[in-house]
């Protein structure tokens, strides 16, 4: 009789977890949360070679799991579809079950917090042969020394230890390093799936060659400036392609969407796809230190809800190109359903949880935007790394960064994607609250989402209005008289104002504290006869306070004022 | 025992189930069109045909695709990950035509093979299969572009156009005219290896363990070559 045996791919790694554990295929990236039943199903067929689905059934059974097995059958299927477990057809014969092994730890971590980030992200250095206008890194080009060879040995076998999957090489210019090939060679053959993402001006050919074998995936990260006025880029751009495709690598395009994207977006992916490219990150653009280029190409929320729908119909005019979105960008799913999210892996801002950055001296941030004196974690090569993942304070803010006050009391943190969202740290004042970037928080539940959520919903309320009254407040949260009027008059940033203040037949509302004076500029510019004022409030707001855009921590480190 | 949430890797992957659906005996009136144009926002059911595609692992169709062979078609496919499942559906009050088409279920390897379940007089006939791609691709290669209300045809145009739902509603003309030879093929790639002919007397199933494939008509060649096991 002929049955199916099942295997773990080769190319799979398992990492026990508080709920389970996570899968990786670092050839193909799938990664996998699974529940315990399924993670031992994948310690049973890790520790046994090949078993047939009967022994599976009973070294489960063996180990105090049971299960249906139309579940098993289910679960295995998934498995297979997603190159987890492979099988092979042999004719069955009852095996001895007494030699099967199942010596597996049943017990599981009781931290309720991942043991290791799945993915680190390296700037092995910040130095680079071209200056891009709108590189993020730039400011921190002459910030860091870098580390030595063997140090960079030490830190990836401290990641290998910790199990992290993927160590993913970016800078500055990560190929200007002289001993990259030599990094990346270690880290792969120790396990961990390297990426390397590079500008194509410094594409040597020998050097990818000699590394093209170890390497996951490789990213260009492209100019849009250079392609919309360069016509030798885009040659260049495929004849960087045909290199990489030659030595059968996997290559893929990170492009920066800034205004000018925007306002070439089909261009520029018709001219990536028929260059070759299938994989297409889009990155959103990130504060820099030139706040005047800023201003200029930063994509305001409300021309961002207007491209939604455009860019979602150009992407889906390719089926075969598969786009991304950084993280930054999760504000982009945030119509998924939070239970197709948690099934997806949508997870939003994962800093500090899923990935970790270590800067080119080995200090460990949150997320590779979030590189502050105040964000350092410690430095990995003189720290125990498990020790700083289950200890270190600043990690835990960053990790729960969802269940804080200052963040619950912010317009995501009543948002219905806050969960697979959250939004950007980076586009957060303080990285604590909202993310000032949202092209459109989902507000479903005003009436029901407490007082905190009242006071974040006001904030919001105010971006497109410059007063609210009692009954207004009453009547848009469901609350009476009595805890209207408290409630506003605790908001310390309100002042309460008066209709002949305005000498409009209004009383009892409030306004901004700090912006009577918007008021005031609005009333000497007038209304319209319909009563509509010819200016908004949110637009006044903008010329006396100047620009809102742009997050007041990175203001103070890029000293712009 | 679950797989709670799973993070598509660096390669191009555009999977999805999908399902696609023909009415053969009786084209479906507005009020019926209307039902299953409420199940999804994006069908665009006209009166003989509908498709659905959810994209992204966890979508599916609400209720699943049983009521709709239940009530308003006749054949029905579906792919999901590249598991596959045919269905044809007809009504035969006869309980003894129901009882003999019911004894030709089996749960093959990997839970592959034959389902048949009757409701009153409808008989619903499911299998589960793997295609080999090289040799299905001819079929699953033409052209779907059905379903939609402003391309309405007969219904001859979309077995036309759809090799895979003729090679369904070959087979259903087959079982109405009690023509089994679709499950003795189903059974051949899935059930055989697992029984012995002892077996097969003690259960009582009405298979053998030969397939005499010169015999079978084309479309039951055809779907010979292009079942393949996991």
């Amino acid at each position: 009789m002929l049955k199916y045996q099942y295997y773990l791919n080769n190319n799979v790694v398992l990492r026990k977890e508080h709920f389970g554990g996570i899968v990786f295929n670092k050839n193909i990236g799938n990664t996998l949360d699974v529940d315990r039943e399924t993670f031992i199903l994948l310690q049973l067929l890790e520790q046994n070679s090949q078993l047939f689905k009967n022994e599976i059934s009973y070294l489960m059974k063996q180990l105090n799991y049971s299960f249906e097995i139309s579940d098993l059958t289910r679960v295995l299927k998934k498995l297979i579809s997603y190159k987890i477990v492979l099988y092979s057809k042999v004719i069955y014969r009852d095996r001895c079950k007494d030699k099967l092994s199942y010596d597996i730890d049943n017990t599981w971590p009781k931290n309720n917090f991942l043991s290791a980030p799945e993915t680190v992200h390296w700037a092995a250095t910040y130095r680079c042969n071209l200056n891009c206008p709108d590189c993020y890194a730039r400011r921190h080009k002459d910030s860091f020394e870098e580390m030595t060879f063997n140090e960079a040995k030490s830190m990836v076998d401290k990641l290998t230890k910790a199990k992290v999957f993927q160590l993913a090489i970016g800078g500055g210019e990560a190929l200007i390093r002289n001993d990259i090939v030599d990094i990346i060679k270690y880290a792969a053959n120790c396990g961990l799936a390297v990426h390397i993402t590079t500008n194509m001006d410094n594409f040597d050919r020998q050097k990818v060659q000699n590394m093209s074998s170890h390497l996951t995936a490789l990213q260009f990260g492209i100019d849009a400036d250079r392609l919309l006025s360069d016509t030798n880029y885009l040659k260049k751009l495929h004849l960087s392609y045909l290199i990489a495709r030659e030595m059968q690598l996997n290559i893929g395009i990170n492009i920066i969407l800034t205004k000018k994207v925007l306002n070439n977006f089909d261009y520029i992916i018709r001219s990536l796809v028929e260059v070759g490219f299938r994989r297409i990150v889009l990155l959103r653009y990130k504060p820099h230190d030139n706040h005047k280029r800023w201003l200029k190409e930063n994509i305001k929320p409300g021309e961002m809800k207007n491209f939604e729908p455009d860019m979602k119909e150009i992407i889906s005019q390719y089926n075969n190109v598969k786009f991304r979105f950084d993280c930054a960008l999760s504000f982009l799913q945030r119509n998924v359903s939070p239970k197709r999210a948690k099934k997806e892996g949508i997870r939003g801002c994962v800093a500090g949880e899923r990935i970790l950055a270590i800067g080119p001296d080995g200090s460990i941030y949150p997320c590779s935007q979030i590189i502050a004196e105040d964000a350092k974690i410690g430095n990995i090569l003189n720290t125990d790394f498990n020790e700083l993942i289950n200890n270190s304070k600043r990690l835990r803010k960053y990790r729960n960064f969802r269940n804080k006050l200052v963040f619950r009391s912010s317009i995501c943190g009543i948002c219905k994607a806050k969960d697979h969202c959250g939004g950007c740290r980076v586009f957060s004042h303080n990285r604590k609250e909202e993310d000032i970037g949202c092209p459109e928080p989902i507000i479903t539940d005003i009436k029901t989402c407490g007082k905190y959520g009242r006071k974040a919903d006001l904030k919001h309320y105010f971006k497109n209005h410059s007063y609210i009254k009692v009954e207004t407040y009453m009547e848009r949260y469901g609350v009476g008289q009595k805890r209207a009027v408290k409630e506003l008059k605790n908001s310390e940033w309100l002042v309460k104002s008066y209709g002949s203040d305005t000498g409009r037949k209004k009383s009892d509302y409030y306004v901004e504290r700090d912006n009577n004076i918007v008021y005031e500029v609005q009333d000497l510019i007038g209304f319209t006869s319909g009563g509509a004022p010819f200016a908004k409030a949110e637009e006044i707001k903008e010329w006396i306070n100047g620009d809102k855009s742009y997050p007041d921590w990175l203001k103070r480190i890029n000293n712009i004022f | 025992m679950e797989i709670i949430s799973v993070r598509k890797g660096f390669t191009a992957d555009h999977s999805s189930t999908s399902y696609k659906f023909l009415a053969i005996d009786e084209p479906l009136d507005q009020k019926n069109i209307n039902k299953v144009s409420s199940l999804s926002s994006r069908a665009r059911p006209d009166d003989r045909a509908v498709k659905f595609t959810y994209k992204g692992d966890f979508n599916d169709l609400p209720g699943g695709w049983w009521p709709l062979l239940e009530k308003h078609y006749d054949i029905m496919y579906s792919e999901s990950y590249d598991w596959w499942l045919f269905a044809v559906a007809f009504s035969d009050p006869d309980p003894d035509k129901q009882q003999e088409i019911s004894r030709y279920a089996f749960n093959g390897l990997e839970d592959l093979g034959v389902n048949i379940d009757i409701v009153e007089e409808r008989i619903i006939v499911s299998f589960s299969c793997v295609l080999d791609y090289g040799e299905a691709y001819e079929i699953l290669d033409t052209n779907t572009n059905y379903g939609y209300k402003d391309n309405k045809k007969d219904l001859e145009d979309y077995l036309y156009d759809d090799s895979l739902l003729q090679l369904l509603a070959d087979i259903r003309s087959q079982l109405l005219d009690e023509d089994y030879r679709a499950f003795d093929v189903f059974w051949h790639e899935y059930g055989e290896p697992l029984y012995s002919q002892d077996e097969i007397k003690e259960l009582e199933i009405p298979y053998t363990n030969e397939l005499d494939y010169d015999s079978l008509p084309n479309n039951l060649q055809y779907l010979s070559r292009i079942l393949r096991c996991i």
